[in-house]
C-alpha cells in the first residue's frame, strides 16, 4: 500500500466547508478533519464523535462527592468528639465539604477530559494547517491514498474552496 | 458591529495589548508602590504583632475581615456572567465576561491574602487545611470557617481553570499573530490549538458543563461566606437571610466593579462598539434588581430584630442606625440600597458619567456594608461590659497598618488588572466573531455566510 497523504481545503465560507465534508464522508473518506476559528455547528454536526468530557466529569464530580464527605467522618471519628453539639459523624454540616469537593473535582475532572477529548496539548501543528484558519477560513483536510488526491481537489473546488494545500 | 471582519475584531481586542504608553506605566507604577505599602505593613505587622492592627476586644474581627468579604463579593459577578448568562443564553454578555472572568480571579487572589494577614500567626496557616500528620488532628469540617476554606479555594480553582479555558482560542489566535519567543509563550498557553471540529467538541462540551459547575459554586461561595457569620450567635449575624442578602450584595458589588472598570477602559481602547451603552445599562438593570433585594434585606433585619423579639438583637440594629457607627450604616443604606433606584431613570442609566460615579459609591457602600454588618456587632454583643469600638486614632497614634494594608490590597487588584490587559486578550474574540457568525447565518439564506 502506498504512504497516505493529506489535502488541505481552505474555504471562505462555513457552509461551503460543511458541504464538501459531508460529500467527502459520502464517498468514503474517514480520514476528514476540519478547522474553524469559531466553532461552526454544521460543521460539526458532519464529521462524527461524541467527546468523552462529560463522562470525567461524572465521575470525578461523584470521586469529588464521596471522597469530601469521606475526608470529614473518618477524621472526625478519629477522636470521636461531639464538637458542636454535634455527632461526631455530622452529615448536615459536612455536606458543605462534600459539595465543593464534588465541584473542584468535577472541575478538575472536565478539564482532564477536554484535554484528552481534544488530543491537548499538541505540541506542532497537523501538517498542512495554515494560520489562515484560525483568523478567518475554514479547513478541511482529509488523509488519502495519493490517487485520490485528484478527486478530493475536484471536490474541494467545486464546493468553492479559495486554496487547496497538498502535503 | 455588523460591519466588522473576523480580523478586525482580533484587531481591536488585540490593540489593547501593545506597547504601554505613559499613563499605564504611571497606574502601574501607582499600582505597585500601593502594593509596596501594603507589604510593608503587613511586614511590620508580622514583625510587631498584631496588636498593631485597630482590631481589639472586642471587635476581633475588623478591617481585615471586612475588605476579605468585599474583595469575595467583587469576584462574585465574573462567574454570574460567564456561567449563569451563558446558560441563560444572554448574548449580551460576550463582549464583558472575560474582563469580568479576569476581575473574579484577581478578585479571589486579593481576597485569598487576607486570611493570611488577618492570622497573627501566618506560618500556622496550614493547620486550616486539611494534612496527614503524626498527630492526627484534622479541622473541624463543622466549623464555617474550615468551609470557607474550601469554598474560596474551590472557587478560586474552578474560575481559575473556567477562565483559562474560554481563552484557549483566543491565545492561539495570539500565537498565530506573534513572532519570536511571543510565539513560543502563547504557543504553549494555547496548549497548541488548532480550532479542529474534534477540538471544538471538546470545547464546547467542557464549557457547558464548567458553567453548570460554576453556577451552584459561586452562589455556594458568598453563602457560606455569609455562614461565617449566620452560624454563630452573635446578636445581628444569627439570621437565616444571610445566604441570599451576601450573594444579592456580591453581585451588587461585581457589577459595579465591572461598570467601574469598563467605562473608562472601552474608551481608552476604542471599543465602544464592542462594549455597547446597551451592556452597559443591562448591568445597571442587574444593579437595580441587586440593589432592592439588598435594600429590602436591610428592611428586613429590622423588622426581624423586632418581630424576633430578642432584646439583644433589636438592640443592636439601634445601635447600628444610630450609634457609634450610623454615619458608615447610613453610607451604606445610600449608597447601596437608595442611589441605585436612580437607575430606573433612562436618563440616568445610559449616562456614562452617571453610570461611572454611581458604580463608585455603590463600591464604598459595600466595602461599608460588610463593616457595618462585622464591626458593629461585635462591638455590641450581648453583655454590655463587653461593648467597645475600634478606633483608628487612640491613645495618641494612627493606627496606619490597617489602612495601608486594605489600599495596597487595591493596588494589587488593580496591578494585576493592568497586567492582564497587556499580556492576555480583554474581550473574548472568538465569542464576538461567534456572534458575527451567528448574526450572518441569521441574516442571509444558507450558504450566503460570509465572515
Amino acid at each position: 500500500m502506498s504512504a497516505r497523504q493529506r489535502i488541505l481545503g481552505v474555504f471562505e465560507r462555513p457552509a461551503d466547508a460543511a458541504a464538501a465534508v459531508r460529500e467527502v464522508r459520502e464517498r468514503g473518506f474517514r480520514e476528514v478533519e476540519a478547522y474553524s476559528p469559531v466553532p461552526v455547528e454544521e460543521l460539526i454536526a458532519a464529521l462524527p464523535g461524541k467527546p468523552p468530557v462529560r463522562w470525567f466529569t461524572l465521575l470525578c464530580g461523584l470521586g469529588g462527592f464521596v471522597g469530601g464527605m469521606a475526608l470529614a467522618v473518618l477524621t472526625s471519628l478519629i477522636y470521636n468528639l461531639v464538637v458542636g453539639g454535634k455527632p461526631p459523624a455530622a452529615f448536615v454540616p459536612y455536606l458543605i465539604i462534600s459539595f465543593e469537593s464534588t465541584i473542584l473535582l468535577g472541575g478538575l475532572g472536565t478539564l482532564v477530559g477536554l484535554l484528552i477529548g481534544a488530543r491537548l496539548p499538541r505540541r506542532k501543528a497537523p501538517p498542512l494547517w495554515d494560520a489562515r484558519l484560525s483568523e478567518d477560513r475554514y479547513g478541511v483536510a482529509v488523509e488519502c491514498n495519493p490517487e485520490a488526491l485528484e478527486l478530493l481537489a475536484r471536490i474541494f473546488a467545486e464546493h468553492g474552496a479559495e486554496d487547496v494545500l497538498r502535503a | 458591529m455588523a460591519a466588522l471582519t473576523y480580523r478586525e475584531v482580533a484587531d481591536k481586542v488585540l490593540r489593547a495589548m501593545t506597547r504601554p504608553g505613559p499613563v499605564y506605566t504611571a497606574l502601574l507604577g501607582l499600582c505597585v508602590s500601593l502594593v509596596a505599602l501594603g507589604g510593608v505593613a503587613w511586614a511590620y505587622q508580622i514583625e510587631t504583632g498584631i496588636g498593631v492592627s485597630v482590631k481589639t476586644n472586642p471587635v476581633g474581627w475588623s478591617l481585615y475581615i471586612t475588605t476579605f468579604v468585599f474583595w469575595v463579593g467583587i469576584a462574585h459577578s465574573g462567574t454570574l456572567i460567564s456561567a449563569i448568562l451563558f446558560l441563560l443564553r444572554a448574548r449580551w454578555r460576550t463582549s464583558i465576561f472575560r474582563s469580568a472572568e479576569a476581575m473574579t480571579v484577581i478578585a479571589v487572589m486579593t481576597a485569598g491574602l487576607f486570611p493570611f494577614i488577618h492570622l497573627g500567626r501566618v506560618w500556622r496557616v496550614y493547620y486550616l487545611l486539611p494534612y496527614p500528620n503524626q498527630r492526627e488532628l484534622w479541622p473541624n469540617f463543622k466549623s464555617p470557617l474550615i468551609w470557607d476554606v474550601f469554598a474560596i479555594s474551590t472557587y478560586f480553582t474552578i474560575s481559575a481553570i473556567f477562565f483559562f479555558i474560554g481563552m484557549i482560542p483566543d491565545l492561539a489566535v495570539i500565537r498565530d499573530r506573534a513572532k519570536g519567543w511571543r510565539r513560543r509563550i502563547y504557543g504553549v498557553l494555547s496548549f497548541g490549538w488548532r480550532g479542529s471540529d474534534r477540538e471544538w467538541q471538546s470545547y464546547l462540551s467542557a464549557y457547558v458543563l464548567f458553567a453548570g459547575l460554576a453556577t451552584p459554586l459561586v452562589i455556594s461561595v458568598h453563602s457560606v461566606v455569609s455562614w461565617d457569620f449566620a452560624m454563630s450567635i452573635v446578636p445581628g449575624w444569627h439570621t437565616t437571610i444571610f445566604a441570599p442578602y451576601f450573594v444579592a450584595g456580591a453581585i451588587h458589588s461585581g457589577f459595579a466593579m465591572v461598570l467601574t472598570l469598563l467605562i473608562p477602559l472601552r474608551r481608552i481602547l476604542q471599543c465602544e462598539d464592542l462594549i455597547t451603552r446597551r451592556h452597559l445599562e443591562n448591568m445597571a438593570k442587574v444593579i437595580i434588581l441587586t440593589g432592592l433585594i439588598v435594600g429590602y434585606a436591610y428592611g428586613l433585619e429590622f423588622f426581624l430584630a423586632w418581630y424576633g423579639g430578642n432584646k439583644a438583637e433589636y438592640d443592636v440594629f439601634v445601635y447600628r442606625a444610630t450609634g457609634h457607627y450610623a454615619v458608615e450604616y447610613w453610607i451604606m443604606v445610600t449608597c447601596n440600597a437608595l442611589l441605585p433606584l436612580a437607575f430606573f431613570v433612562k436618563k440616568v442609566r445610559t449616562s456614562l458619567v452617571a453610570l461611572f460615579v454611581l458604580s463608585i459609591l455603590i463600591n464604598v457602600g459595600m466595602w461599608f456594608e460588610r463593616f457595618v454588618i462585622i464591626v458593629t456587632s461585635l462591638s455590641h454583643e450581648y453583655l454590655p461590659h463587653g461593648w467597645g469600638e475600634i478606633h483608628l486614632f487612640a491613645a495618641g497614634e494612627w493606627k496606619w497598618v490597617d489602612l495601608a494594608i486594605v489600599a495596597g490590597s487595591f493596588g494589587w487588584f488593580f496591578m494585576w488588572f493592568l497586567l492582564f490587559l497587556k499580556t492576555l486578550p480583554w474581550i473574548s474574540i472568538t465569542e464576538v466573531r461567534e456572534g458575527l457568525h451567528a448574526k450572518a447565518a441569521h441574516q442571509t439564506p444558507a450558504g450566503e455566510v460570509r465572515p
